[in-house]
């Protein structure tokens, strides 16, 4: 039963970075993120207002297994940042009601998290 | 409470907070309570303030005594919430006592306001030259007795100016860099009034104000922030029925000071210095030193 939530929760998070718009940051659940784990994954949490995330975005452009959530921000703010640094293609989840960085304990930004398996 | 035996608990708070405080090296909460953050949902805000060393200015800008209370002890809670991503509003709540000479108090509830904030732009690193823009409209609603209807000796009963207020303005902010700067423009929009004049009712028409404040400031390492600021604050000569008061017109020039200290996220604490009438020439008004302790905490 357990396999067959996570294979769902994996098809139905896949689906939707697929039908993601590029530039877009989507609106997404702690729990379809939660059921992407077979790696570790990286997170990047950022604001479109936070001087200092500028230079983080840019180093961890190219990451492997990374997100980036827009936190404490505007989605539109947010999307408009990516594009200036040239990281439309970048999966970026907006962290509406800010549930994801309450959740990782984020008490600044930037802020780097890792999802792990144990989680 | 008196303010005086509460600095100790605050600055108890203070350095325990400061164990455990955690960084914000983006957007810690601004003093003002009325501004939120992005993301924000809503805020509150108390805050203990105590005013001193009253001076009158003449309309010479001479300093005198004050015939009034001796020091004012406020205690301020603010709520703020946010209607939408752009717009918030505000209400504000004072509590005010009067002392006189240590010995006379008198408590009331000071003019409450209601305010509404809307973020014309918003600051974001892509535009790092554009300030944040943030239009303004408040109401001070005149619920308290003022100078014009005090009935008890050295006004120990008056605890407000006497007018329903409408307050507009446009504040320009610079705040994503440790170095921050900023400047606000408000129109101070006093309604007309009747009073009893010997035994006849009169309109009184207060005269049209505006207020300037710059600020600058600098955050550092993330949990401390200081801001300075000047504020210039004019209103124009009163009008009694037809006639207008000459010489009533009122400028008053400060200078403000506050520290805050992040004690977690989305937490600060803060202490503010004021002086009103401190620079150059002043008219028709009261020097005094103000201090303040605040809490804010956002969610």
């Amino acid at each position: 039963m357990n396999t067959v939530k996570f294979n769902m929760g994996v098809f139905f998070l896949a689906l939707a970075m697929a039908s993601q718009a590029i530039g877009e940051c989507q609106e997404m659940t702690l729990a379809a993120l939660k059921a992407q784990k077979e790696t570790p994954i990286q997170l990047v949490f950022f604001a479109s207002w936070c001087l200092s995330c500028k230079d983080h975005l840019e180093a961890l452009k190219s990451a492997k297994n990374t997100y980036f959530i827009a936190s404490y921000d505007r989605k539109d703010k947010a999307e408009d940042v990516l594009k200036f640094l040239n990281m439309e293609k970048v999966p970026c989840i907006y962290d509406k009601g800010n549930t994801f960085s309450e959740y990782f304990g984020v008490n600044e930004l930037p802020a780097i998290k890792t999802l792990s398996k144990a989680e | 409470m008196n303010p005086m035996t509460m600095t100790p608990l605050f600055l108890i708070i203070l350095l325990f907070g400061s164990l455990n405080a955690w960084g914000c090296p983006c957007g810690c909460g601004a003093a003002n309570p009325q501004v939120l953050n992005p993301g924000e949902t809503w805020r509150i805000y108390s805050a203990l303030t105590q005013d001193t060393n009253f001076k009158a200015v003449t309309y010479e800008g001479v300093l005198g005594d004050e015939g009034g209370p001796t020091a004012k002890n406020t205690l301020t809670f603010a709520f703020a919430k946010a209607l939408s991503e752009d717009l918030s509003t505000t209400i504000t709540l004072p509590l005010e006592q009067n002392i006189r000479r240590g010995t006379e108090s008198h408590y009331a509830l000071s003019d409450p306001s209601l305010s509404f904030r809307y973020m014309l732009i918003a600051q974001s690193f892509d535009k790092e030259w554009l300030p944040q823009v943030q239009a303004f409209t408040s109401y001070k609603h005149s619920f308290s007795r003022s100078i014009y209807d005090s009935q008890e000796d050295w006004q120990m009963d008056v605890h407000g100016n006497g007018f329903h207020e409408v307050v507009p303005g446009i504040d320009f902010w610079y705040g994503m860099s440790s170095v921050k700067a900023g400047l606000t423009q408000t129109l101070i929009v006093p309604l007309k009034k009747k009073i009893d004049l010997a035994d006849k009712q009169v309109i009184l028409t207060p005269g049209l104000g505006q207020k300037t404040a710059i600020t600058g400031g600098y955050n550092y390492p993330g949990k401390w922030q200081i801001l300075a600021g000047i504020e210039r604050e004019t209103r124009r000569n009163i009008r009694l029925g037809n006639a207008e008061l000459k010489d009533s017109d009122k400028v008053v020039h400060s200078v403000t000071s506050t520290w805050t200290y992040a004690v977690a996220m989305r937490q600060t604490l803060g202490v503010s210095y004021k002086r009103t009438a401190a620079l150059f020439s002043n008219k028709n008004t009261t020097r005094a030193d103000s201090y303040t302790l605040s809490y804010l905490r956002a969610f």
